[in-house]
């Protein structure tokens, strides 16, 4: 042993000597070899931490440790899959309360949620609606002031309109259609369509016959002109929002409040309403004024530039939204603050909308404190109560009345779009919408079928047998039961958003999928067996699968950069081996003589052999090291200066605006050890070639 | 007297082309212990080829080889750098140091190849060896550092510190002027003298052959002839 490591000591020492002599050798393979573990360790720090990032992002978020949904699903669950996917049949947990007893009766486990994701819709209410609304409430309460008001907004509307249209015919293909609009907004120029608007409400039907028309007017002909009332695409997770805030501990309340307790409702994820709700304009100062505090110069990004170009004309965003007493504020601050006098409130918009890179900062500023406050920022807000449309799975139409309770984000994950990918809705809405029944429902139908002689219905085909679907509910065609059919399917349209409910009536029910949080996730292949053996003994024909796989395509997302950069970094590492194996060569060929030396004086193959790798190996330490070490610094600064996201693929990746990627010890080994392997492997030929060189060589004449 | 190296009917032929050329031819020859011979003849006579059969580092085409007993031809790559390690030192005509060990250490090579001693005995025996070349002041200098003279020095060290039992030294000389060659030769024949060890060395110089004790002479390949120094003799004492 002694005399191995002694011999192995020399041979070092002679590789060492010998790298100093060769020079080019050594330069070239040592540069390559400084790359390689520069490029090892840069990119698997950035994916372990990228990694890292989406770990957080996912299971803090929505997806929990282990994701529990039906063992004879059609398809896998994936919580983020994205448009794509998201109409998959994951089947259902029959009975929450059950597993949920089952699990949470592990020691490993520290909740489970239940959870179901839906996408719907929600319409809001146009500034047109809005005005309408003003004009008819202010008529009933009588009040001249806000009469006249409300008429002046509308006209203002119907000035705004004309401008569009008129703008529209010149490009537009459907002329007739757009001189009936032009006439009916010409309709509000003449006063007399508002002389009847202008009295207080009589209540006299007779009186009132003059104001019904043109308020039927007013919300037939010009609302629908109106664009500015949107369909709101919402994705949301229903769950027990009583326990969420527990189990998901990162979450936090930005504005409004949470879900209380057994009440129903939304909440609203901050990240959606900035980037979707919020009123176009100020979207935009949002995003100019973050660029341009984060450095970017407006003319360097051509994105930024032309976002800036078409602000001015987003002015009417604005306009239609302010009522007269608004408008008259907003006029004067923005005629202090652009200092011009007698300009119309459309060119002194437009004309504070025209920012540039010293003018965002105040006018951004500005925006806030002096219009802001006369607007609807957010297409729906906390306090409204929006009606959300969804389809069931068989295809019918529901809806209910949700509130919104608040906004809220997942702190540390406040920039990650996959955290903020959902709002949240109480379990009872949720299971409504999804056209599938809770115990109380169930009995409604139970009481209905015994009144009316009803086969039997079961949960699975309740849907289809309320809303049409296959066979007939009704044995003998009266159909004299109260539920509606095709354009009545609405049927849970009644208002019961200020419905309590308790504990039991969340657990006992159905869901779609179920979040397991553990209490200790490091070892998570352990903890999927256990709780699978669990559910598989109470034989409750669940499948347990891990986050990433839960995620869908998102949590594989990073698994197939690995691959890829696996592969590139492979071909890096096969150029790499062809220029190393050739400098050796060379060089090996040059010490012909002095490897001849050492077998006649009487060193076997083997020492040849480990003489030369021994080289490669100092050699892979040394310059593998300087690479590694060289690597770890750089990324230790962006742990802390981070590195920015300039796309919105990188702020997918990083989770957020910057990364901040971090670097350990194991990283820069395994730098050093998969360059000092690949040098390894390309001396092995060489060194081979050197083991079998003769020692009559050593006997030719000349060094 | 005791044979340590025995060539019997040895051929040696290096296939050229489609010629062949044939370096030694039916050579039958003895070496004894303790003898200092010289192999002389022009260039291209087989002296060299002689000497890498002796030296275990060839094979004959024919003919056999014994060396301390053993038959060359029957042994494998292992057993023979064995045999070179344990029983044979070499000396070259350019020295073949290693350039990138000091003195010490190029002595100190063979002794870790071997291995079976202590880091005490081997220093103690490597400065001996050094002491008996006289190079102790130069110990830590490289090859390149030395002057021809010493470096053949430290491959005589390098060659006898595992006190072999055949040194074998082609043309040891030629690449030195005469008066180190000389010294180089006296001092292969002193330890020749204290030690016993069988040396065998190529040449064509005649101050060398006058101080050898037995001559071999070679031509074409073929033993011609063979003398002895009586004024010279060697370690076994004139015949
Ligand atoms: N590897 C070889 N391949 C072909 N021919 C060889 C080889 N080695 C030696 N020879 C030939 O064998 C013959 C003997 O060569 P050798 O080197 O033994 O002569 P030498 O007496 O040592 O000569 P010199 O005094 O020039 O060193 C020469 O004709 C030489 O050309
Ligand atoms: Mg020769």
């Amino acid at each position: 042993m002694n005399r191995h490591l002694e011999r192995l000591g020399m041979l070092i020492f002679i590789g060492i000597r010998n790298l100093r002599s060769q020079r080019t050798k050594t330069l070239i393979v040592g540069f390559i070899m400084v790359f390689g573990a520069f490029l090892v360790v840069t990119t698997t720090a950035l994916l372990d931490s990228i990694e890292d990032g989406m770990t957080r992002s996912i299971t803090g978020s929505l997806a929990g440790h282990l994701q529990l949904y039906s063992a004879d699903a059609e398809d896998d669950l994936a919580l983020f899959g994205g448009q794509l996917f998201d109409n998959q049949n994951i089947g259902i947990i029959e009975d929450f309360a059950e597993v949920r007893r089952v699990v949470e009766g592990l020691d490993e486990v520290e909740a489970v949620l239940p959870m179901g994701l839906g996408r719907g819709t929600a319409l809001t209410s146009s500034p047109t609606d809005e005005a309408i609304d003003a004009l008819r409430q202010a008529r009933l309460e009588g009040d001249p002031l806000e009469i006249e008001a409300a008429i002046e907004r509308l006209q203002q509307i119907g000035a705004l309109l004309k401008t569009e249209f008129e703008n529209r015919l010149s490009v537009a293909s459907d002329v007739e259609e757009i001189d009936r609009a032009l006439a009916d907004i010409e309709t509000l120029e003449d006063p007399e369509f508002w002389e009847p608007l202008r009295v207080p409400d009589s209540g006299d039907l007779f009186d009132e016959a003059d104001a019904r028309d043109s308020m039927e007017f007013l919300s037939t002909r010009i609302a629908s002109l109106s664009e500015d009332g949107r369909t709101l695409f919402l994705r949301f997770l229903g769950t027990d929002t009583g326990r969420f805030p527990e189990a998901f501990d990162r979450l936090k309340v930005v504005r409004g409040e949470k879900i209380p307790p057994f009440e129903r409702g939304l909440l609203v994820s901050e990240r959606t309403a900035q980037r979707y709700f919020k009123n176009r304009v100020a979207r935009d100062l949002d995003a100019i004024r973050d660029e341009v505090e984060g450095g970017t110069l407006i003319a360097e990004n051509p994105s930024l530039e032309s976002r800036v170009q078409a602000l001015p004309e987003q002015y009417n965003r604005v306009l239609i939204e302010l009522d007269p007493r608004g408008a008259a504020q907003v006029r004067e601050a923005l005629q202090e603050h652009l200092g011009s006098e007698d300009q119309t409130l459309t060119q002194l918009l437009r004309e504070f909308l025209a920012v540039d890179d010293q003018t965002i900062g105040p006018r951004h500023d500005l925006f806030y404190e002096v219009i802001a406050p006369h607007i609807d920022l957010y297409a729906i807000d906390v306090g409204d109560t929006v009606a959300v449309r969804t389809f069931t799975r068989g295809g019918f139409l529901r809806a209910a009345n949700v509130k919104i309770w608040g906004t809220f984000e997942f702190s540390g994950l406040e920039d990650a779009d996959i955290a903020g990918s959902a709002h949240l809705m109480d379990m009872v809405t949720f299971r409504d919408l999804m056209g599938v029944f809770g115990e109380e429902e169930m009995a409604e139908l139970r009481a209905i079928r015994e009144d009316v002689g009803l086969r039997d219905v079961q949960r699975d085909s309740a849907e289809d047998e309320l809303f049409g679907g296959g066979g007939s509910l009704v044995d003998d065609g009266d159909s004299s039961v109260g539920f509606g059919l095709a354009d009545e399917a609405v049927s849970f349209d009644r208002d019961r958003s200020s419905f309590t409910y308790d504990q039991q009536a969340i657990d006992q029910g159905i869901a779609l999928n179920a979040a397991v949080i553990l209490r200790d996730a490091s070892d998570l292949r352990a903890s999927q067996a256990l709780v699978q053996a669990a559910v598989d003994e109470a034989d409750l024909g669940l499948q347990v699968v891990d986050w990433q796989s839960a995620s869908g395509i998102v949590g594989q997302f990073i698994a197939v950069i690995r691959v890829t950069l696996f592969i590139a970094m492979g071909i890096i590492f096969l150029i790499a081996l062809v220029i190393i194996n050739n400098a050796v060569v060379m060089a090996t060929m040059e010490r012909t003589s002095e490897i001849g030396t050492l077998r006649a004086i009487g060193a076997p193959r083997s020492t040849v052999l480990t003489m030369i790798l021994v080289e490669t190996v100092v050699l892979g330490v040394v310059a593998g090291g300087i690479g590694a070490f060289g690597a770890a610094g750089l990324l230790l600064y962006f742990g802390q200066v981070g590195i920015g996201a300039t796309n919105d693929v990188l702020r997918f990746l990083f989770s957020g605006p910057r990364l901040y990627p971090m670097v350990t010890v194991a990283h820069v080994l395994a730098g050093v050890a998969a360059i000092t392997a690949v040098g390894l492997i390309s001396t092995l030929y060489p060194a081979r070639l050197a083991a079998r060189i003769q020692p009559v060589t050593a006997m030719r004449r000349g060094e | 007297m005791k044979p340590v190296v025995e060539l019997a009917s040895v051929d040696k032929d290096y296939p050229l082309g489609k010629v062949t050329v044939k370096a030694l031819r039916n050579v039958d020859l003895t070496f004894y212990r303790g003898e200092f011979t010289t192999v002389a003849g022009p260039s291209g006579s087989g002296k060299t080829t002689l000497l890498n059969l002796v030296g275990c580092i060839d094979v004959p085409t024919s003919g056999e080889v014994r060396v301390d007993g053993q038959l060359t031809s029957e042994l494998g790559d292992r057993d023979l750098t064995r045999l070179r390690l344990e029983k044979l030192g070499f000396i070259f005509q350019a020295f073949n140091l290693i350039a990138a060990l000091d003195l010490y250490q190029n002595v100190e090579f063979p002794l870790l190849l071997q291995g079976g001693m202590t880091r005490k005995e081997r220093r103690t025996r490597v400065l001996e060896m050094i002491e008996r070349v006289d190079l102790t002041p130069q110990l830590r200098q490289r090859p390149n550092e030395l002057s021809g003279g010493q470096r053949q020095r430290v491959a005589i060290a390098r060659a006898l510190v595992t006190r072999p039992r055949i040194v074998l030294a082609d043309e040891p000389t030629a690449n030195l002027d005469s008066e180190t060659g000389r010294t180089i030769i006296d001092l292969m024949k002193e330890i020749n003298e204290d030690q016993e060890t069988t040396f065998i060395f190529s040449t064509h110089d005649p101050m060398v052959i006058e101080r050898a004790g037995r001559i071999v002479h070679l031509r074409d390949g073929q033993l011609v002839d063979e003398d002895t120094n009586s004024d010279s003799g060697d370690a076994r004492g004139a015949p």
